[in-house]
């Protein structure tokens, strides 16, 4: 997007160098690790770098997009640093022309620094305005983080990204511009703060604009929350105060930003004890929850204590490093310090890191003291859930025992029934007559004849009683049933569509928030592709997390072939499932 | 009421590049949001600074509000001195601004200033769906050619 305003220029800065530079956790691994990754030691030393991660190393192409990083390395040592020369070639808008080269040095004590020269902007040659220095900062500010992403390994990524709450990208960083001059040139550094225009432009590319100073050899320094600008003929002289002076800002200002990061860790924290300690009784599904919470909490609480060492490590390597260039310094180069505030900003950072270390240890205990809460309402529910459990037990017994009881005086009542039929049908044949036809000639031998024949009438009504009762049992339960656990990712939509062609009896879900656990039930009606019956299935899916968890399906036959069964039940369901899978 | 800093700068932004505040010029300043992430916005320093110097007059009120991301919102509103003040303005003062801050529909309905996820800003008439977006948050590109400048650091090698 090309400037929409007619920008008021008031300050130019002759040749200026822009520096921009963050603190960040490296570590002699990670340093060693990235030389590797640039290829240090190897006899080319350029190469492409992009962003993109290889999700299919398996595969023999890589495409990526036309969206990389020239990177040619310069100097390293393989565990203290790297620095390399970078070209970036990302596109830009319509009508805008960008060549966009700079120096980059990653060092193991976090201090990472882009810095260029600016040639030209806006087709002026050798002068910059703040107006302009300011748009070139902010997409400097950008692409750096960009190549960043590129360089960064998993671990640091992570670790920025608990820093920064998934947004890296838009962290703030030091900038540090030097120039050899400026225009208009006045008197003193001073006389920019004058409240109106000019100090509104150099708020513009240093923030707050906190202090000016004039350094005896007529260098000015403009010093701001977010910036410093330096104007100066001997640049090269302070280099190393500059550097340093860098690191010490970028270290300042990551401790601003890990400092929130603490805090509302510390809300996180508070917000899951608030929730636990007001709905831990009534819901039923707290624990889950606050497990699920604490534990990302947790996490993050890991990874800002580990990103505290590292800052504590850098903050002492610094001390030495303030002590050894400023006992070897000259005159000139002392007084430089001192007028960029160096010791008082190093001893601000100093204070404020073992403030947050204070801070960071105090939430890990907390983390660890709602852990224990957390097992003990755990421990309580189980306890409930126990006691509750034994109630139903003994309840169950109780039940069984009764319905015993009942099944016996169903046998009898059976028995009695029996008899009374089997007595009934010899009382309605001797009403006919027909015994009296059969037996009459049989005298008191017939009476016996007729009761042997009572009993056996009984005996097969009975007999009879209690196959229909077995018949009518098995008609309602089902004599097999198989369930397969497959726990597999699946095609919603395409297990959505499946579902929607079949006539579903049954309906439950279960939500919590992290799954959405739904059991189906149906009959199938084609009895030709279930081995000759009709089986009831269910199926068992998260619709949330796109995953089948488990299908049942009950049949009345108990003499199905299971192997048969099997095969024919992941061939209907593999269809649904996700990639390859181990089911066959 | 309060006008939180946020929507304000949206608006001088907008009318800045709009040409109304033709003293004005806006620079991308890395905020921290109140969402409490950092990000690029059109900030028009002269604006920011006239607004100290109407506080500094008694014509402004204004106030810190700390937010849940343990960042700091400022807010704004007129004094009474301030209000009188305004009543007594010309209207060829005011009228260029109550133009691009009010419906072109509906007259009379004054434009809100909306943000949404804290990513955009849009003036969005209460009375119909007529919206547009302010692009404060989109950096505009200068070209400009660099070259890569090796400064020496405070370290020595181990090697």
């Amino acid at each position: 997007m090309a400037v929409r305003d007619k920008l008021e220029e008031l300050i130019f800065l002759k040749k200026p160098t822009v520096i921009i530079s963050e603190w960040m956790p490296w570590g002699n691994n990670q340093i060693a690790a990235l030389n590797r990754k640039l290829g240090s030691m190897e006899r080319l030393k350029s190469t492409l770098m992009t962003a993109l991660v290889d999700e299919f190393p398996e595969q023999s192409i890589f495409e990526s997009d036309p969206v990389h990083s020239d990177v040619v390395v310069k100097d390293f040592e393989l565990t203290q640093f790297v620095e390399f020369r970078c070209k970036v070639d990302y596109p830009e808008a319509a009508g805008i022309t960008q060549v966009e080269e700079f120096a980059a040095h990653i060092h193991e004590q976090g201090l990472v620094v882009f810095a260029l020269d600016l040639n030209e902007v806006e087709g002026r040659k050798g002068i910059v305005s703040l107006d302009h220095l300011t748009r070139v900062n902010a997409d400097l500010l950008m692409d750096s983080s960009q190549i960043m992403d590129t360089l960064l390994a998993h671990s640091q990524l992570r670790m920025m990204d608990v820093m920064f709450r998934g947004k890296s990208r838009n962290r703030g960083k030091f900038v540090l511009v030097v120039s050899e001059g400026i225009t208009p040139r006045k008197s003193k550094a001073s006389s920019y703060a004058d409240q109106e225009d000019y100090q509104n432009e150099l708020e513009q590319v240093v923030g707050t604009l906190e202090t000016t100073e004039t350094v005896s050899d007529g260098s000015y320094i403009f010093i701001g929350d977010l910036g410093v600008i330096v104007v100066t003929k001997s640049f090269s002289t302070h280099e190393e105060v500059l550097g340093l002076y860098a690191l010490v800002r970028s270290l300042d200002m990551f401790m601003n930003q890990y400092f929130s990061r603490l805090w509302l860790g510390w809300d996180d924290s508070l917000q899951i004890r608030q929730m636990f300690l007001h709905k831990a009784d009534r819901d039923p599904t707290m624990v889950a929850q606050a497990k699920t919470a604490l534990s990302k909490v947790g996490a993050d609480a890991v990874v800002l204590e580990a990103l505290m060492k590292f800052l504590t490590e850098s903050i002492v390597y610094t001390r030495e490093q303030i002590t050894r260039i400023l006992k070897k310094s000259s005159t000139k180069q002392k007084e430089f310090a001192r007028k960029l505030h160096l010791q008082m900003f190093f001893d601000r950072v100093e204070t404020r890191i073992d403030d947050a270390e204070k801070v960071v240890e105090g939430l890990k205990r907390e983390v660890e003291g709602l852990q224990g809460l957390v097992t003990t309402l755990g421990e309580k529910q189980m306890k409930r859930v126990y006691d509750t459990l034994q109630d139903s037990s003994r309840a169950t017994e109780e039940m069984l025992a009764s319905s015993e009881r009942g099944a016996v005086a169903l046998n009898i009542i059976e028995i009695i029934l029996a008899g009374t039929i089997a007595f009934d049908v010899i009382e309605t044949m001797n009403t006919i007559g027909f015994l009296d036809t059969v037996f009459g000639g049989f005298g008191s031998t017939g009476t016996f004849i007729i009761f042997g024949a009572t009993m056996l009438i009984w005996l097969g009504v009975a007999i009879g009683l209690y196959k229909f009762m077995e018949y009518l049992t098995s008609r309602h339960e089902p004599l097999f049933s198989m369930q397969l656990r497959l726990e597999a990712p699946c095609h919603i939509d395409r297990l959505e569509k499946y579902l929607a062609t079949k006539d579903i009896t049954t309906l439950i879900t279960k939500q919590d928030g992290i799954t959405d656990a739904t059991k189906a039930s149906w009959e199938e009606e084609d009895k030709s592709k279930w081995l000759g019956e009709k089986p009831k299935l269910s199926i068992v899916y998260d619709g949330l997390n796109g995953y089948i968890l488990t299908i049942v399906a009950e049949f009345k036959n108990p003499n199905i072939d299971r192997e048969e069964l099997r095969r024919v039940l992941l061939k209907e369901i593999k269809p649904l499932l996700k990639g390859p899978n181990n089911f066959s | 009421m309060w006008f939180k800093d946020g929507p304000l700068f949206a608006a001088i932004y907008e009318l800045t590049a709009e040409g109304v505040f033709e003293t004005y010029d806006y620079a991308p300043v890395s905020i921290l949001g109140l969402d409490g992430f950092h990000r690029f916005m059109n900030i028009s320093i002269e604006g920011k600074d006239d607004l100290d110097d109407l506080r500094e007059l008694g014509l402004l009120n204004h106030m810190k509000i700390s937010t849940t991301t343990y960042g700091t919102v400022t807010a704004y509103r007129l004094s009474e001195k301030g209000m009188n003040i305004y009543a007594e303005l010309p209207r060829k003062l005011t009228e260029p601004i109550s133009k691009l801050v009010h419906c072109p529909k509906h007259k009379n309905k004054l434009m809100e200033i909306v943000c949404v996820n804290f990513e955009k800003y849009f003036l969005r008439c209460p009375s119909c769906s007529n919206e547009r977006e302010i692009p404060i948050f989109e950096i505009e590109d200068v070209s400009y050619v660099s070259q890569p400048r090796f400064i020496r650091l405070p370290y020595r090698k181990r090697r």
